[in-house]
C-alpha cells in the first residue's frame, strides 16, 4: 500500500535530499512537494492546479518546514486546525529551528512531532526510515484524512 | 444682823444705804469683769454695771450734799430704821461722810473703768483715793483716834463702820485689779526689779503696819499696857517691818544689778563676737564681690570672644528665646537685615521678615525644641537681592536645671549651591532622558540584529546542509568512480560544512544563554545529571566510564542552563583524552551551609595553568581542530550560564594529570 507524503519545503536541496533518502530507504511512498505554505494549503484543499485527486491524492503524512515564503508553517498549521476535514491530518514539523518557542507553538497548533533537520545525510536517512516506520506502517491514521 | 453691822458692841454700825452702795458697787464690779477668754464683757453687762455704779455714786453724792448743806432729803432710812443712832450721837441711817465719799469715788471709778484720760486711767486714781480713805478710816478704828478725820469736821458719830471699811477696801483693790493689765497694777504684777520692789515695799510694810497697829490696839485696849511701852513697841515693830523688806529689796536689787552686769558683760561678749562674725562675713563678702567681678570680667571677655568669633563667621548666627525674641545675633546677620545688634534686641522674626517666612522659622524652632537636639533644614529668606536659600542648623540651649531657654541657629547661604544643584539635576535629567532614548534605540537595534542573526544563522545552515549532503552523496554513491584524492577533498568539504554548522549552533546557544529569560528555581540535580548522561550513546561503557558518586543535592538554578552546563562539561571531559585512552569521568557534589559545588573530574590531557582563564572566553581553543574538534564556545556558554544563575565556575588542572572542573551554585531556600 502506498501512502502519499506531502513535503512542504522551499529549499530545493533539502527537498532533494528528503526524496533521495525516501528512495534510498526503499520506500514506495510517493513524495509530493509544495514549495511554500500557500501551495501546501492549495494542495490539501484540492484547489487550483491540485484539483485532480488522482494525480494529487490527500497525503497520510505532511512534513512541514516552518520557515516558508508567503505563508509560514505556523499559518499552515492554523489553517488546517480550523478546516473541518483537514484538522485530523498528521503533520510532522521538520525544520532547522531548535527554538523552544517554535517547538511549543508547533505542538499547540496541532503538530504531531517536531524534528530538527540534521546536517548529516545519514541521520536524515534514519529520520526518514523512522517516520515511515512509525506513521506510515505501525500507526493507524484517521480514516477520514488518509485515503 | 447686829453682829454683821458692827464688829464689837458700841462700835459704829453699817447703815442701810452704805450696805446698799456696797452691794451696788460689788455688783457693778462683778458685771464689769472682763471675760478672761475674750478680754471683754458683753454690752448689757457694761450698761448694767455702769448704771449700778452711777446709782451708788449718786447715793453717795446726795449723802455728801446732805452733810455739806445740812439737808435731809429723807433717803437715810429707806431700808431700815436706825434705832441706835442716838446712842452714838449720829444722824439716823445716814452713811458716814468717808463712806459716802468712797462710794462716790468707786462709783465714778467703775463708771469710768474703761475711759482713759490723757496718759492715765481716772478709775485707778479714784480707786486709790477710796482705798486711802478706807485705810484712814481703818487706822482710826485701830487707833481709836476720832479726831483723825470726818467725825470731827462733819458730824459726830458718822465714822465708817468696820464692815464698810472692809467692803470699800476690798472694792477699791478689786477696782484696781479689775483692769490689772494696765495702769498701776502693771507695775505690781511685773517681774522687773521695779515690780518686785513695789510688791515687797508696798505689801509688807502695809500688812506689817496694820498687824502692828492691831497688836497695839489689842494690847492697849485689852491689857491696859502702858502707853509709852506701846508706843515704843509700835515704833520698834515698824522699824523691823520696814527694815526687812528694805533689806530684801536691796538684796534683790543687788542681785538684779549683778545679773545685769553679768548680762551686760555677756552682751558685750556677744557684741564682740558678733562684730567679729560681721567682720568675717564682710571680708568673705568682699572676696566674693571680687570673685564675682573677676567672673564678670571673664564672662565679658568670653562674651567678647564669642561675639568676635561669630561676627567673623560668614554664616548667620543667632540666639532666640523661647518666644522667638532675638537675644544675640552676629555681624553677618545684622548686615543682611540692616539692623544694629541693639535694635534687634527684643524683636521677633515677625518684626523683620515676611510673615510666611517668619512662620516657617518659628515652626522649625518649635520642632527643634520638641526634638531636644540639633536639626538641619533649608530655610528661605527674602533679602535685598531676592530670595535666598539657607541651610540652617538649630539646636536648643539648656539652663543649669536642664530646661531649654533658647534656640541657637547657624544659617549658611547655599543659594548658589542650590542653583548649581538644580542645574546638575537638570543636566542629569537630560542625560537620563538621552540615555533612555539611546537605550531604547539600542534595544531596538539589538532586537533587529538578533532577528537578523537568527535568520542568517538558519539560512546559512541550509547551504551547509547542502554542501555536506552532496559531498556525502558523492562519497556514498560514486565512491567507485573517485580516486583517493577526490575522496579526501570531498571529506574535507563535508567536515568543514559540519564544523561550520556546529559553530553556528553553538553561537546560537551562547546567544540564548546570554539573552533568554532564566528564572531561578530549585532543581533536582541528581535525576537531571543521571538522565542526561544516559541520553548520550557515546558516553556509555565501554567507550567511556562515567561514575556519579553519591546523591547530588538540589540547587537553585535554571534547568535548561544546568543541562547545558553539565552536558558541555561532561562532553569536554570525554572528548579531551589522549588518543587510545578510555575516558573516565567522576561526578560528585559537596555542600556548604549555603552553596553546592558540583565537580566533574576526568583523566584527560589537562590544561596548563596559564590557560585556565582563557578557556572560558569565546572561540578560545587550546588544541588543533583536527585533533579535538570543537567550536571553542562550550566553556564560554558554561561560564555565562553559571554567571546568570548567580554562581561560579573554576577548575584545577595540570597537563597530563586530568582536569577537575566545578560549578558552584546556591542551595534552594528551605521551605
Amino acid at each position: 500500500v502506498t501512502k502519499t507524503i506531502l513535503l512542504v519545503e522551499d529549499e530545493p536541496t533539502d527537498a532533494f535530499f528528503f526524496s533521495h533518502c525516501v528512495k534510498k530507504a526503499g520506500l514506495a511512498h510517493p513524495v509530493q512537494i509544495a514549495q511554500d505554505g500557500r501551495e501546501a494549503l492549495d494542495y490539501l484543499k484540492g484547489s487550483g492546479q491540485f484539483a485532480d485527486r488522482e494525480k494529487y491524492p490527500l497525503p497520510c503524512l505532511v512534513i512541514l518546514d516552518l520557515k516558508l515564503p508567503h505563508t509560514t508553517g505556523f499559518e499552515v498549521l492554523e489553517h488546517l486546525r480550523q478546516h473541518p476535514k483537514l484538522r485530523s491530518l498528521i503533520v510532522v514539523v521538520l525544520t532547522s529551528s531548535s527554538s523552544h518557542q517554535d517547538i511549543e507553538k508547533a505542538y499547540e497548533l496541532g503538530a504531531k512531532a517536531y524534528l530538527i533537520k540534521p546536517t548529516d545525510s545519514h541521520q536524515l536517512l534514519q529520520i526518514v526510515k523512522a517516520l515511515s516506520d512509525f506513521w506510515l506502517t505501525h500507526n493507524h491514521s484517521p480514516p477520514s484524512s488518509c485515503g | 444682823m447686829p453682829s454683821f453691822q458692827s464688829v464689837w458692841p458700841g462700835a459704829h454700825r453699817l447703815t442701810g444705804n452704805t450696805a446698799l452702795m456696797l452691794v451696788l458697787l460689788g455688783a457693778a464690779l462683778a458685771l464689769l469683769q472682763n471675760d478672761p477668754r475674750t478680754g471683754q464683757h458683753s454690752r448689757w453687762r457694761g450698761w448694767a454695771g455702769r448704771a449700778g455704779a452711777l446709782l451708788a455714786a449718786a447715793i453717795g453724792l446726795v449723802t455728801l450734799m446732805e452733810y455739806l448743806f445740812g439737808w435731809n432729803v429723807g433717803i437715810d432710812e429707806w431700808l431700815w430704821k436706825d434705832s441706835l443712832a442716838a446712842a452714838r450721837d449720829a444722824i439716823p441711817g445716814r452713811p458716814s461722810f468717808p463712806a459716802a465719799l468712797c462710794a462716790v469715788y468707786l462709783g465714778l471709778g467703775l463708771a469710768l473703768l474703761d475711759v482713759p484720760f490723757r496718759r492715765f486711767w481716772p478709775s485707778q486714781v479714784l480707786a486709790v483715793l477710796s482705798v486711802l480713805i478706807a485705810l484712814l478710816a481703818l487706822t482710826w478704828h485701830l487707833s481709836d483716834t476720832t479726831w483723825f478725820y470726818g467725825e470731827v469736821r462733819s458730824h459726830r458719830g458718822t465714822a465708817m463702820s468696820i464692815p464698810a471699811v472692809t467692803g470699800f477696801l476690798i472694792l477699791g483693790v478689786g477696782l484696781l485689779c479689775a483692769r490689772a493689765e494696765r495702769g498701776l497694777m502693771v507695775l505690781l504684777r511685773s517681774h522687773t526689779p521695779g515690780g518686785i520692789l513695789a510688791r515687797r515695799l508696798m505689801l509688807a510694810p502695809v500688812v506689817g503696819l496694820l498687824l502692828t497697829g492691831l497688836v497695839y490696839l489689842v494690847l492697849s485696849q485689852g491689857f491696859k499696857v502702858d502707853r509709852m511701852v506701846g508706843t515704843w513697841a509700835f515704833g520698834l515693830s515698824i522699824l523691823i517691818f520696814l527694815t526687812f523688806p528694805i533689806w530684801a529689796a536691796a538684796h534683790t536689787l543687788h542681785e538684779v544689778g549683778l545679773e545685769r552686769d553679768e548680762a551686760h558683760r555677756a552682751l558685750e561678749e556677744r557684741v564682740k563676737h558678733r562684730t567679729a562674725e560681721l567682720t568675717q562675713a564682710n571680708t568673705a563678702l568682699e572676696t566674693e564681690i571680687a570673685e564675682r567681678r573677676q567672673a564678670e570680667d571673664a564672662l565679658r571677655k568670653s562674651q567678647q570672644l564669642l561675639q568676635a568669633i561669630i561676627d567673623n563667621s560668614s554664616a548667620c548666627v543667632y540666639v532666640k528665646d523661647l518666644e522667638g525674641h532675638y537675644l544675640l545675633v552676629n555681624r553677618r546677620w545684622t548686615q543682611l537685615v540692616h539692623l544694629s545688634n541693639e535694635a534687634v534686641q527684643g524683636k521677633r522674626a515677625f518684626d523683620i521678615f515676611p510673615a510666611e517666612q517668619a512662620d516657617a522659622f518659628r515652626a522649625f524652632d518649635q520642632k527643634v525644641l520638641a526634638a531636644g537636639h540639633a536639626l538641619e533644614a533649608e530655610e528661605l529668606v527674602s533679602l535685598d537681592d531676592g530670595l535666598h536659600t539657607y541651610l540652617s542648623v538649630k539646636c536648643p540651649l539648656y539652663d543649669e536645671s536642664g530646661r531649654p531657654y533658647a534656640v541657637c541657629g547657624i544659617s549658611t547661604d547655599i543659594t548658589e549651591r542650590k542653583l548649581a544643584e538644580v542645574a546638575v539635576l537638570e543636566d542629569r535629567d537630560r542625560l537620563e532622558r538621552q540615555a533612555a532614548e539611546r537605550t531604547a534605540k539600542l534595544r531596538e537595534t539589538i532586537g533587529d540584529l538578533e532577528a537578523f542573526s537568527y535568520s542568517v544563522a538558519h539560512d546559512m545552515r541550509a547551504p551547509l546542509r547542502s554542501m555536506r549532503g552532496f559531498a556525502e552523496l558523492l562519497l556514498d554513491e560514486f565512491a567507485d568512480q573517485l580516486n583517493s584524492e577526490a575522496h579526501s577533498y570531498l571529506e574535507r568539504i563535508a567536515g568543514s560544512a559540519s564544523r561550520m554548522d556546529n559553530l553556528i549552533l553553538d553561537a546560537l546557544n551562547y546567544t540564548h544563554v546570554l539573552r533568554a529569560d532564566a528564572p531561578l528555581t530549585p532543581v533536582e540535580l541528581d535525576p537531571l545529571v543521571r538522565n542526561l548522561v544516559a541520553t548520550y550513546p557515546e558516553w556509555q561503557l565501554p567507550e567511556a566510564e562515567i561514575r556519579i558518586d553519591g546523591n547530588l543535592p538540589p540547587v537553585l538554578g535554571n534547568e535548561a542552563f544546568l543541562t547545558q552546563c553539565v552536558s558541555n562539561l561532561v562532553g569536554n571531559a570525554i572528548k579531551f583524552v589522549t588518543p587510545g585512552v578510555a575516558p573516565r569521568v567522576r561526578i560528585w557534589a559537596e555542600s556548604t551551609e549555603t552553596n553546592v559545588r558540583i565537580f566533574v573530574e576526568d583523566n584527560g590531557i589537562g590544561i596548563a595553568s596559564k590557560d585556565h582563564e582563557r578557556i572560558f572566553g569565546m572561540f578560545e581553543r587550546l588544541n588543533h581542530v583536527t585533533q579535538y574538534p570543537g567550536t571553542g564556545i562550550g566553556l564560554a556558554i558554561v561560564h555565562k550560564a553559571v554567571e546568570r544563575m548567580g554562581g561560579g565556575v573554576d577548575l584545577v588542572s595540570e597537563p597530563g594529570k586530568g582536569s577537575k572542573f566545578w560549578i558552584e551554585l546556591k542551595k534552594p531556600p528551605q521551605p
